[in-house]
């Protein structure tokens, strides 16, 4: 069988965002809670920004606490929000409320229209 | 001032899983290095490297975004992860210090129990490195 693997990049390459992926560097992404408790002090169906391992993503997405949102799916304003905070997976910062309420209001009309 | 624990707030890797535990227990350790000699006629000792852990009994859930589902992940993928734990749900303080460790988990035992009983599961979290941390701000 053919070995597709890349070779590691060498020391002092400059990285694209899709290797950084692929090495399991710390990213920043967002997500929702789906679970019933509080997940880095937000409660269910709030939307936060974290840095995680792929470890820890992994483990949270998979487990079903976290759903990751794509920058196709947050409301624009809510991406504008969403950028004053960055926070670390150890150290959340409360996402603006304005986020949450307009993901929730699309909701809500979508459960409407259907 | 004395305290019944009632409502002692634990977290997982961010989760807060304090609905699903029934006990939690702190544990602060350094390994005892001996450095007896023949002056004072009676052992002495220096702290070497640390040892804390926390040991937490979950009341085990199965279901999705629970407990098995957060901590098997944690030991299949050998991931550390942060546990925290204060006495109570009120802000951090003086008087409610924040108990915080980067841990791996090593052993996990999802299912143990009799016929009848709670299905319970006592999880101890070692924590890397600097051990755990106590807060009060």
């Amino acid at each position: 069988m053919r070995n597709n693997r890349q070779a590691p990049p060498v020391s002092g390459e400059r990285l694209e965002a899709r290797e950084l992926n692929r090495l399991g560097t710390d990213r920043v992404r967002t997500y929702r809670n789906v679970s019933r408790h509080d997940v880095y002090g937000h409660a269910t169906g709030e939307v936060m920004e974290l840095t995680l391992t792929e470890g820890q993503h992994n483990a949270l997405v998979e487990g079903g606490a976290l759903v990751e949102i794509t920058e196709e799916e947050l409301p624009a304003d809510a991406e504008a929000a969403l950028a004053e905070s960055v926070t670390t997976g150890e150290e959340a910062t409360v996402v603006k409320q304005e986020a949450a309420e307009e993901i929730s209001a699309d909701e809500s009309h979508e459960g409407e229209q259907a | 001032m004395k305290i019944v624990l009632k409502d002692c707030v634990v977290t997982v890797q961010g989760i807060d899983f304090s609905d699903h535990v029934s006990s939690v227990e702190v544990s602060l350790s350094k390994d005892a290095v001996e450095t007896t000699n023949f002056s004072g006629g009676g052992r002495e000792q220096i702290a070497g490297l640390k040892s804390d852990e926390f040991s937490v009994t979950f009341q085990q859930d199965f279901a999705a975004g629970e407990v098995d589902a957060i901590l098997y992940p944690l030991y299949n993928a050998e991931t550390e992860f942060v546990v925290t734990v204060k006495p109570t749900v009120g802000a951090v303080s003086e008087g409610n210090p924040l108990y915080t460790g980067t841990c791996i988990l090593l052993e996990y035992q999802p299912l143990a129990g009799s016929v009848g009983e709670l299905s319970e599961t006592e999880v101890t979290f070692p924590t890397q490195r600097q051990g755990i941390t106590r807060s009060t701000v």
